[in-house]
C-alpha cells in the first residue's frame, strides 16, 4: 500500500519537474521579466524613508487627508457599532426567554452577521460606488457593514461567555433577563468589548486609507498619487501620518482600557 | 428514609407566639437523583422562622444540592418544599421567589466591574423597574438602603471600590449586604466561608448569623468547619451520603456524632 503510494508520488514529482522545465522555455527572457532596475528602486524608496518631504504644502495636504481618513474611520465605526451592538446582543441569546426564541435570535442574527462580514470592505466599496457613485456615504457604509458584522459576532460571544455565578446571583435576587443584562453581562463583558472595538478602530483607520484608493480621498489616495509621481519622499510623509494616527489611537485605547480593566482578585 | 420532626429547641418562649405560623422551610421527603447517582436521598427538614441552621458533613454529602433545592435553583426529583407555607414549585422565579429566599454562594458571585454599592443595590433589582435599574447604573437609587446594609456588614467605607478589587472576606460581606437589601424571609448560604482563612471566616460567619438574627430571618448554611458551626448556629444538621445523620441543637452535638459524620469508609 505505502509502496504504491510512494511510487505514484515519485511519478507525480517527475511529471511536475518536467512540466516546469518545459514551461521555462516558453518565457520570453529578453522582454524584461524581471525589473532590472528593481534593486535601485528599492534603494531609492528606503533612502526616501529618511528624507520625507516636509514642505508646508505636503504637510498641509497630509494633515487634511489625515483628517479625512479619521472621519471615514470614525463614521464607519459608528455605523459598525449601530449594527454590531443590537445584533451582538441578539446573537448572544441573553435576552431570549424560551428555547425557540433563543434559537431564532441566535441563529438568525449569526447568519445575517456572517453575510455582512464575509464580503470584504473593498468589495462593499465597489458595490456602493457602483450604486450611489463616488460619495463619502459609499465609504462609510462600505466600512460600517462588514465591521458591524465582525463586531456583532465578537460582542455576541463576549456577552455570552461571561462567568455564570454573578448572573445566577442576580437571578436569585429576582432580576429579569434585561436587568441581569445591564447589571451583570454588560459590565463584565465591557472591558473586552471596549478593547476589541479599539482594535477594530485601528483596523478601520488602515481600511479607510485603503478605501481612499477607490477614489474617495484621504491618506491612501495621496500615497497612491505620490507613487504614481515617483515622489517617494512625499509618499513617506503620508505613510508617517498614517503610522502616527495608528499609534495615537493605540495610546488612547490603552489609557481607556486601563480605566475599565479589572483583575478578579 | 428518615423523617426529622424536630421543633426549634432554643427560644421556646417565642414558639408559642409562632405556633400557628408555618415554618420558614418545610422540606418533605425531598430527594435528588441524576440518572443513577443519588445526590440527596429522601429526607425531611424543618427550619423555623428566625432559626439558624448549619448543614455539616463531608464533601459530596448533598449539602449543596439540598440548599439549591431550598433556594429554588434546583427542583427536587421527589418530595415537596414549602417556604413560609407556600409551595416552592408554585412560586414564580423572579420577584415572588426572591421575596421568600435569597442565596449566598461560595465565592465569585459579585460583578467584579461594578462598585460594592452597585453590587449591594442589585439586591433591589427584583423591585426596580427597568428604567430605575438603568438610572441606578449611573446614579445609585435607594442609596441609603445600600449604605446601611454595607454598614451592617462593616464594609461601608468600601462602597465605591469595585468588587473585583476587594479581598475575599470583603467580597463575602458585600454578598451578605446584597441579600440583606434583597430582604428575603429565608437566607440560604452555600459554603459562604470555605474560601477564606479561619480568622476571616469567623468574622464573616458572625456577621451573617448576627444579621439574620437581627432581622429575624431563617438562615440555612453549609459550613465546613464544625467548630464554627457549633459556636454560631442554633442547630446543626449532619449530612452524609445524602442522608441526615443527626439533627440537634448546636450545644448538644457530641464528639462521637461528629467523628461518625466524617469517618472514612473504604
Amino acid at each position: 500500500m505505502s509502496d504504491r503510494f510512494l511510487g505514484s508520488r515519485g511519478v507525480l514529482t517527475a511529471i511536475l519537474a518536467i512540466s516546469f522545465a518545459i514551461s521555462l522555455t516558453g518565457i520570453g527572457w529578453q522582454d524584461g521579466v524581471l525589473n532590472t532596475g528593481g534593486l535601485s528602486a528599492v534603494r531609492e524608496i528606503a533612502g526616501a524613508a529618511f528624507q520625507p518631504d516636509l514642505s508646508s504644502d505636503v504637510l498641509q495636504t497630509g494633515a487634511r487627508s489625515t483628517w479625512t481618513t479619521i472621519a471615514y474611520a470614525f463614521t464607519g465605526l459608528t455605523v459598525a457599532l449601530l449594527i454590531g451592538l443590537p445584533f451582538g446582543v441578539l446573537s448572544s441569546g441573553a435576552l431570549a426567554r424560551t428555547y425557540w426564541a433563543k434559537r431564532l435570535s441566535v441563529g438568525g442574527t449569526r447568519l445575517l452577521l456572517a453575510f455582512f462580514r464575509s464580503i470584504h470592505e473593498l468589495i462593499w466599496a465597489w458595490l456602493f460606488v457602483a450604486a450611489i457613485g463616488l460619495s463619502p456615504m459609499a465609504a462609510v457604509f462600505a466600512l460600517g457593514i462588514p465591521y458591524g458584522g465582525i463586531l456583532g459576532r465578537i460582542y455576541g460571544e463576549l456577552l455570552h461567555d461571561v462567568p455564570d455565578a454573578p448572573l445566577r446571583a442576580l437571578r436569585s435576587a429576582g432580576a429579569s433577563e434585561w436587568r441581569i443584562f445591564w447589571f451583570g453581562r454588560l459590565p463584565m463583558a465591557l472591558p473586552d468589548m471596549l478593547s476589541y472595538t479599539f482594535y477594530r478602530l485601528e483596523c478601520g483607520i488602515r481600511s479607510a486609507a485603503i478605501l481612499s484608493f477607490v477614489g474617495l480621498g484621504g491618506l491612501g489616495h495621496n500615497i497612491q498619487i505620490s507613487l504614481q509621481d515617483i515622489d517617494y519622499g512625499r509618499m513617506w510623509t503620508f505613510l508617517y501620518f498614517l503610522v502616527a494616527l495608528v499609534v495615537i489611537v493605540d495610546i488612547w485605547s490603552s489609557m481607556l482600557r486601563r480605566r475599565v480593566a479589572i483583575e478578579q482578585g | 428514609m428518615r423523617t426529622i420532626n424536630q421543633s426549634k429547641p432554643s427560644r421556646e418562649t417565642s414558639g408559642l407566639l409562632r405556633s400557628n405560623r408555618p415554618p420558614a422551610v418545610f422540606a418533605e421527603k425531598v430527594s435528588k437523583r441524576y440518572g443513577d447517582f443519588t445526590a440527596v436521598r429522601p429526607l425531611s427538614l424543618t427550619v423555623e422562622e428566625g432559626e439558624t441552621v448549619a448543614l455539616i458533613g463531608p464533601s459530596g454529602s448533598g449539602k449543596t444540592t439540598l440548599l439549591s433545592m431550598i433556594a429554588g435553583e434546583l427542583s427536587p426529583t421527589e418530595g415537596s418544599i414549602r417556604l413560609n407555607g407556600k409551595h416552592l414549585a408554585h412560586l414564580k422565579p423572579g420577584r415572588a421567589l426572591s421575596e421568600e429566599v435569597g442565596m449566598i454562594h461560595q465565592q465569585f458571585d459579585l460583578v467584579p466591574n461594578l462598585s460594592a454599592l452597585h453590587n449591594v443595590l442589585a439586591g433591589r433589582l427584583g423591585h426596580w423597574s427597568l428604567a430605575k435599574a438603568l438610572v441606578s447604573l449611573v446614579w445609585p437609587q435607594d442609596r441609603e438602603l445600600g449604605i446601611s446594609a454595607l454598614e451592617r456588614v462593616g464594609a461601608a467605607q468600601r462602597a465605591r471600590i469595585r468588587a473585583g478589587f476587594l479581598s475575599g472576606g470583603e467580597q463575602q460581606r458585600v454578598a451578605i449586604a446584597r441579600v440583606l437589601v434583597q430582604d428575603p424571609k429565608i437566607i440560604v448560604a452555600d459554603e459562604p466561608v470555605s474560601s477564606l482563612d479561619p480568622a476571616r471566616a469567623e468574622g464573616v460567619v458572625r456577621i451573617l448569623v448576627g444579621a439574620a438574627r437581627e432581622a429575624d430571618k431563617a438562615l440555612v448554611a453549609s459550613i465546613h468547619w464544625t467548630q464554627l458551626a457549633q459556636r454560631h448556629f442554633d442547630r446543626l444538621v449532619g449530612l452524609r451520603d445524602g442522608l441526615v445523620q443527626f439533627d440537634s441543637p448546636a450545644d448538644r452535638v457530641s464528639e462521637k456524632q461528629l467523628a461518625g459524620l466524617y469517618e472514612l469508609t473504604e
